[in-house]
């Protein structure tokens, strides 16, 4: 399996997808640096004219919850947008994992020697997942970054962040892999693509549904995320680092890149089960398949 | 002892059956030809016997093992070379079979030593550190049946080894099935018949599925195949082949050129002179006469035809 794993995570740093993605990155990170720094400058000198009008000590505090609201919403967006890049990059840079390489007949001859197919399924999704783990890691850590030392404004729990950040692509990468054991690579591609929007769509409109206390809004967006439990991974994160004073009027505050409904911690659990039995599936429908 | 032994094999797609009730055995340490025309089962079969594609009904036995899909014990009893080979483009040919090496859990310094023998059977010494998508048709075959060798197995199994190559790369890659026959049982499937001519001892046709035939490639020529009559002329014979069709002493006549080549219904034929009188009464000048050994082109299409 480890030798799979290595060669799978060789090819997928070959990609021209992650080349792209790396690019894509670059650029997503220098336009996010240049917005956080004006809007925080922005915010800044509100903030002190505000001061300067001789405003009480109820309106300072205000006030602050104001600036440090905004700096969260500005972390949101960019870790927003993280999560939709590193998703996408799951998407697509294992959209073929295994169907490609039964299509252009790679996979034949490593098929025929004494490794199992579960060990194939299981070094590639291992590959794949360290690739995206490190990426994810380093674009999650890059969003903070930036908004250290641009906007002055620090996280806690940043362990734990990560770890809730690396599992919306992995679960991407559960559900492609299990796609490509079944599906061209074209289908599979299609269907990931929508899973992705599905998600996405779910997510807002479960946010928007809390905002207007609309239930058939807010039951979209749950079983949504019981499809696909991505965006219910990125409303946990939206909402432990959103955690300042002034509770359900700065959860408004966010929009749809906030969590005005948190998932709960058992929304975790389900994803990491989901993405196993996906992986499992796609273990499974492997083992059965016929490779012509 | 059968190397290979393939027992009531059958496999559907669907309402589509691809091999129906095959029956094959296969000697130790012979070079075995499977024929076919396209799509009558050469692939499905072989993907069958290497674990690829699990079989409808029947049994696979190979190297005294039998064959079970989805258990891997058995791989290592033989090597795989599938038709047109893949491999990792950025990979350079070395790194390919080192990888490969890997799959079979050989020790560091196994793999080495297999690997830069391998290298050299397969005459890709010089190019061993180059990227393979840089690597020729031929130099990918190569490389592909170095890669069904790294176990060192008893059986060797090749689908249309040489097929998609040119002249050369055929010569090359013939060249070293020759090598590998004198310790291996090498079964391929092909369809350039010339090839089989060439190295096989045994042959098996199948067609829609079906075997037609099994038998020592030699026996298979004597036993069936019609005597054939090769007749140059001066100049073009075509007023001759519609006569020459209506003779009862002719089974078929085919006509290229100014040749001619005349199945005969038997070779006794030759005996009585009766194709040298009919061939003198055209008259036109004959070049040479002669009687030919059948091919095994000739051979694969009169058992084909006799089938149908």
């Amino acid at each position: 399996m480890l030798i799979i794993a290595r060669l799978t995570f060789k090819e997928a740093l070959r990609k021209k997808i992650l080349v792209a993605a790396i690019i894509l990155s670059v650029l997503f990170l220098t336009v996010y640096g240049v917005g956080l720094h004006y809007a925080t400058n922005t915010i800044e000198q509100q903030t002190a004219q505000g001061v300067g009008r001789g405003m009480d000590n109820g309106s300072i505090a205000g006030a602050d919850i104001m600036v440090e609201s905004s700096k969260k919403l500005l972390i949101l967006l960019g870790l927003y947008f993280s999560s939709s890049i590193v998703s996408l990059l799951a998407i697509l840079s294992s959209v073929g994992v295994v169907s490609s390489e039964i299509e252009n007949g790679i996979i034949h001859a490593m098929m025929a020697k004494p490794i199992r197919r579960r060990d194939i399924i299981l070094g590639k999704f291992g590959g794949y997942a360290a690739m995206l783990s490190v990426y994810s890691a380093l674009l999650f850590l890059s969003v903070l970054l930036l908004n250290y030392f641009i906007a002055g404004a620090a996280l806690g729990n940043v362990p734990l962040l990560i770890a809730l950040f690396i599992i919306q692509p992995l679960v991407f990468l559960a559900v492609t892999l299990a796609g490509s054991t079944a599906f061209s690579t074209l289908a599979n591609g299609i269907a990931a693509f929508t899973l992705y929007i599905a998600s996405a769509v779910g997510g807002m409109l479960e946010q928007i549904g809390a905002m207007l206390s609309n239930d058939m809004l807010v039951n979209t967006g749950i079983v949504t995320s019981l499809l696909m439990p991505a965006d219910a991974i990125y409303r946990m994160i939206a909402s432990l680092v959103t955690n300042v004073p002034g509770g359900s009027i700065n959860a408004m505050f966010f929009g749809p890149f906030g969590a005005m409904s948190a998932p709960s911690t058992a929304m975790v659990v389900y994803a990491i089960f989901y993405l196993v039995g996906f992986v499992g599936l796609a273990s499974s429908m492997f083992s059965r398949k016929d490779i012509g | 002892m059968s190397a290979i032994s393939i027992r009531n094999l059958s496999k559907s797609f669907g309402d589509f059956t691809a091999v129906s009730h095959l029956d094959l055995e296969i000697r130790e340490n012979s070079v075995f030809g499977f024929l076919g025309p396209n799509g009558a089962g050469k692939t499905t079969t072989i993907r069958m016997m290497v674990g690829l594609i699990k079989p409808s009904s029947g049994s696979i036995e190979i190297a005294g093992s039998k064959v079970a899909f989805g258990e891997v014990k058995t791989h290592s009893s033989f090597g795989y070379l599938p038709e047109q080979p893949s491999f990792y483009g950025w990979m350079s040919g070395e790194e390919y079979l080192r990888f490969t090496a890997g799959l079979f859990g050989l020790s560091r310094k196994e793999e080495a030593q297999r690997t830069k023998r391998l290298l050299a059977l397969v005459d890709l010494e010089a190019a061993r550190k180059k990227k393979i998508s840089t690597y020729s048709n031929g130099m990918k075959q190569r490389l592909g049946i170095a890669q069904a060798l790294m176990n060192d197995p008893e059986v060797l199994i090749l689908d249309e080894a040489v097929s998609a190559l040119d002249p050369i790369g055929r010569k090359e890659v013939l060249n070293i099935i020759e090598e590998l026959r004198k310790d291996k049982t090498i079964f391929m499937s092909t369809h350039i018949l010339a090839d089989v001519d060439r190295i096989c001892d045994d042959v098996a046709i199948i067609d829609q599925g079906k075997l037609v035939i099994q038998s020592p490639l030699a026996v298979l020529k004597e036993k069936y195949a019609s005597p054939i009559l090769k007749v140059d002329f001066t100049r073009d014979p075509g007023a001759a082949v519609p006569e020459l069709e209506r003779s009862r002493w002719v089974k078929k006549v085919e006509k290229s050129g100014n040749q001619i080549r005349i199945w005969l219904q038997d070779s006794e034929v030759m005996e009585s002179n009766i194709p040298l009188k009919a061939l003198a009464g055209f008259d036109i000048g004959i070049l040479s006469y002669g009687l030919t050994l059948p091919e095994t082109e000739d051979l694969f299409v009169e058992l084909l035809e006799k089938k149908r």
